[in-house]
């Protein structure tokens, strides 16, 4: 129990930080110290979604006690959602994996650290190209750096993905088809200016909450927002919007081209922004052997393109996407005002779509075609679902066909650049990008006779046993290939530790240095501020370790130009650290010297960062962050405006100067509306959407081990509208099969729901392991992006006997 | 035992931001803090972190209250972690 003297005193700091946070950031506040106590206070970014929150860590005696928003953090403006409210218990679930453990006779049993190290090098020298590394978007930015390096720069292999794939890829050829170099040019400053927020099938309200109540927080200081939401399905967001559209999937592609349609025709686009600043493209032709046209197209001319959106009329796009003629007037309308400042938002559902790079060309092309964007309100928002996949997997490149900096390896200047940068020989890194994620893992579960050419996978922060799509084909045939070694680092059990050969108990979030960038190009440090369970280490000591053991093993790739290992780390006198032992790891902090190491390569796209001391002293920064002649760094809010970024040439006010075009224009694009690869029929006559719920991040690994969210949202049900249940005759809560092509499930029904979905589809949320919607997902994905779509497909319900 | 900080947003009808006032001001377990705008400062305190969120979940639901934010939560007095999330 709590003393008198405690609870009056946290009693207190509770009422004062509400206070504060209730009134803005006007007011000062001063974190609570409790008198005597050992209480500590720091502040780390929240473990969970690609807002970025901060928080503030209290620890006692070891533990994380207590959790405050930050009120000097600018995203979350010391607020947090009910799952960051949480965020300190994810450390102390009671099944945390404590020691390294080894399948033997079909049994996990435990073994020392020495012997797990010793079992991953020596399957990687075994067979060094069937070896892949598959990271995540919650990977630390050193964490990344070290398995990019060690994969790409060590190893010469590109076989390295990330979960990213899953959720924001497309995003990312979104963005490089537009402006020639990912990530958006705005920032969430545009939430606070904008007079119109559109939702593009985006429930902001239950995914990224702080960020909406920033909206919502507008409008209850008198100030007129309006919320327009485009969606499959009435979610919590759509309480809020002022209009609720409802379209067909793959709709959106229709709308956006409607817009375009109406801008044109009306004569309302923004023609001097268009003739300054824009070029137009389309796809070329297929070629014969059957792959896609190359993703950067042809040039089209304006008039071209007019001809192209003249087909989207309303009253097609009505057809096309169930959204009433008259309110795609209305958004062509709104589209066609200077006066209106104008957001777009989206996350999963532009992204998790067989279409997604198309339909996140189009979003971007009619703010660039009505001039929307580049001044403060005006902005074409990409939102992420995890901490790191803007700061890790897109800026440090995670992914089999990136290198740090936006560099890819099929450009020879930038493998010389990294090869130079990483201090490696020259040929190093290889020219072919390795596997995307469906890729690799159809592969290593496919038997090694028949082409599965991926023979060991070591998995680390993510949990690709619940979240591929397909889950029959693309992970749990694993099971019966014996010729297959699945390595898992993780923190708890998972459906991925299930099938796992080797498990490594990681560290978790403060239980180690780190650094995040967030979903607005914001860099974000930390500090380790307690202890990791029993034998728990982290992933970055996990894999240089692994290459220490490799580089005794007298491995050539471990080598630097200069023959030292490719890791070898001093300390201030120039006396080598041995970071590959556990107990020195800690002796100079291995976060700053790969990011001091990493900081180089940002600079090719213009993405600079700051030295890691100025992050220390900040709640993170806007990317690029420019030194200014006083000796201090400035980050920006504004990419590519001239107001802003420093990049701009001198009295211009915008430049593209990434463009694809190198004329320092921005990409307007036409694609098609296409209908998606599977869509309901006699047999399977329901849409499937697959996403998340509030309480719940992701895979629910950590917060279904926080009793409150797991009592508040214990199991996956499925969401069904009243007609079709009264016509299935099913009563809410009754179990059904939910069926498709590929597989299927049980699960309760929930008639209506909380999405309330529409006749004729139904939602499952993926949380739940113990029943896995991505048994019966399809893994059809995007052509440029490799993105599978969780969002539609086609299932049939049944009731069970 | 547990204690949080929470931040309310009420809904901009006045009559009904003031009804969900009167139901916060007859549990024990609230005590309202300074109101700005619509926003109003809450601290809620249980006996333990079970009724803490059923508390949460009832301020979701609660007529005239639009939003939940949390500010602040101190869960170090006693209670542990979960167990297997399927358990």
């Amino acid at each position: 129990m709590l003393t008198v003297d405690r609870r009056t005193f946290v009693k207190s700091a509770a009422m004062a930080a509400a206070t504060a946070a209730a009134a803005g950031t006007t007011r000062s506040f001063a974190l609570p110290v409790l008198p005597g106590s050992g209480l500590r206070w720091e502040k780390a970014p929240c473990r969970f979604c690609g807002t970025g929150c901060h928080v503030m860590v209290a620890t006692e005696n070891g533990r994380v006690v207590a959790i405050q928003g930050d009120q000097k953090a600018d995203v979350n403006k010391g607020l947090l959602c009910v799952k960051g409210y949480h965020v300190g218990a994810i450390l102390y679930g009671e099944d945390r994996l404590t020691r390294p453990m080894l399948r033997r006779d079909g049994r996990l049993v435990p073994i020392s650290w020495e012997e797990a190290i010793g079992i991953v090098a020596d399957k990687i020298a075994e067979n060094p190209k069937g070896f892949a590394l598959y990271g995540s978007g919650q990977w630390t930015i050193g964490e990344g750096f070290i398995g990019n390096k060690f994969m790409k720069a060590g190893l010469g292999s590109n076989h390295i993905d990330g979960n990213p794939r899953l959720c924001m890829s497309s995003a990312v050829t979104g963005f490089l088809s537009t402006f020639g170099v990912d990530e958006p040019p705005g920032c969430y400053d545009d939430l606070d200016r904008c007079d119109v927020a559109i939702m593009w099938g985006n429930n902001m309200a239950e995914m990224h909450p702080v960020l909406f109540s920033r909206l919502v927080d507008r409008r209850t200081r008198g100030e007129k927002v309006t919320i327009i939401d485009l969606t499959t399905r009435r979610t919590r967001t759509s309480e809020f919007a002022d209009e609720v559209l409802f379209f067909k999937p793959h709709g959106d592609l229709a709308i956006a081209n409607g817009i375009a349609h109406l801008l044109v025709r009306n004569g309302t686009f923004d023609r001097a922004f268009v003739e300054k600043h824009c070029n137009f493209r389309q796809l070329g032709p297929a070629s014969e052997d059957g792959s896609p046209p190359a993703m950067l197209g042809e040039p089209m001319t304006f008039d071209e393109y007019a001809k192209a959106v003249e087909p989207y009329t309303p009253e097609r796009v009505e057809e096309l996407s169930g959204v009433p003629a008259a309110k795609v007037r209305m958004l062509g309308e709104m589209f066609g005002r200077r006066d209106l400042r104008i957001n777009s938002l989206w996350c999963m559902g532009m992204n998790q779509h067989t279409r997604g790079t198309a339909i996140n060309c189009l979003v971007h092309g009619i703010h660039l075609l009505s001039g929307h964007i580049g001044t403060p309100g005006n902005a074409a928002t990409s939102l992420t679902g995890q901490p790191s996949a803007c700061g890790t997997v897109r800026e440090v490149g995670t992914l089999c066909h990136l290198l740090p900096g936006g560099r890819v390896v099929t450009n020879a200047e930038h493998r010389r650049e990294a090869e130079e940068l990483w201090n490696v020989p020259e040929g190093r890194i290889g020219a072919t990008p390795g596997y995307h994620t469906v890729e690799m893992f159809k592969r290593f579960n496919t038997p090694t006779a028949e082409g599965g050419d991926i023979t060991t996978m070591w998995v680390q922060v993510t949990n690709p046993g619940q979240t591929l799509p397909n889950l029959y084909r693309n992970f749990r045939r694993k099971k019966d290939l014996a010729d297959k070694f699945l390595i898992v680092s993780d923190v708890y059990p998972t459906a991925t530790t299930e099938l796992a050969d080797l498990v490594l108990p990681s560290a978790m979030w403060v239980e180690k240095n780190g650094m995040y960038g967030n979903s607005e190009r914001r860099t974000q440090q930390w500090f380790k501020m307690v202890e990791p369970p029993g034998e728990a280490r982290g992933d970055a000591w996990q894999m240089i370790a692994v290459s220490r053991r490799l580089f005794d093993m007298g491995h050539e790739g471990m080598k630097g130009r200069d023959g030292k290992w490719i890791f070898h780390t001093t300390d201030k006198a120039g006396r080598e650290v041995p970071i590959w032992e556990w107990e020195h790891y800690y002796d100079v902090n291995v976060d700053e010297r790969m990011f001091e190491e990493y900081r180089p390569f940002t600079r090719l796209k213009h993405k600079d960062l700051a030295p890691y001391q100025e992050y220390v002293k900040a709640r993170g920064l806007r990317w690029p962050v420019v030194q200014q002649s006083d000796g201090s760094w400035r980050e920006t809010r504004w990419r590519f405006s001239g107001f802003d970024d420093p990049y701009v040439g001198k009295g211009r006010d915008y430049q593209f100067y990434h463009s694809v075009t190198k004329d320092d224009k921005a990409l307007i694009w036409f694609r098609p509306h296409e209908f998606p690869p599977e869509m309901p029929d006699a047999e399977y006559p329901f849409w499937l959407c697959t996403g998340r719920v509030l309480e719940h991040w992701h895979t629910g690994t950590m917060t279904r081990r926080i009793p409150q969210l797991h009592r508040a949202m214990p199991k996956a049900y499925v969401e069904m509208h009243a007609d079709d249940a009264a016509r299935l005759g099913v009563r809410n809560g009754e179990v059904v099969a939910v069926k498709s092509r590929r597989g299927e499930i049980d699960l309760p029904v929930w008639i209506g729901g909380r999405g309330d979905p529409k006749p004729g589809e139904v939602f499952v949320p993926f949380f739940d392991e113990g029943r896995l919607i991505n048994l019966v997902t399809l893994d059809e994905y995007d052509p440029y992006s490799r993105q599978p779509d969780y969002k539609k497909c086609a299932v049939a319900i049944v009731r069970k006997a | 035992m547990s204690i949080s900080g929470l931040v309310l947003t009420l809904d901009g009808d006045p009559p009904l931001a003031e009804s969900a006032i009167r139901v916060l001001r007859h549990d024990a377990r609230i005590t309202l803090g300074e109101r700005t705008g619509e926003r109003l400062a809450i601290v809620v305190e249980t006996g333990s972190r079970f009724e803490d969120e059923e508390v949460y979940a009832a301020l979701k639901s609660t007529p005239g209250v639009r939003f939940v934010d949390v500010a602040f939560v101190e869960f170090g007095s006693g209670e542990e972690g979960a167990g297997d999330a399927d358990g």
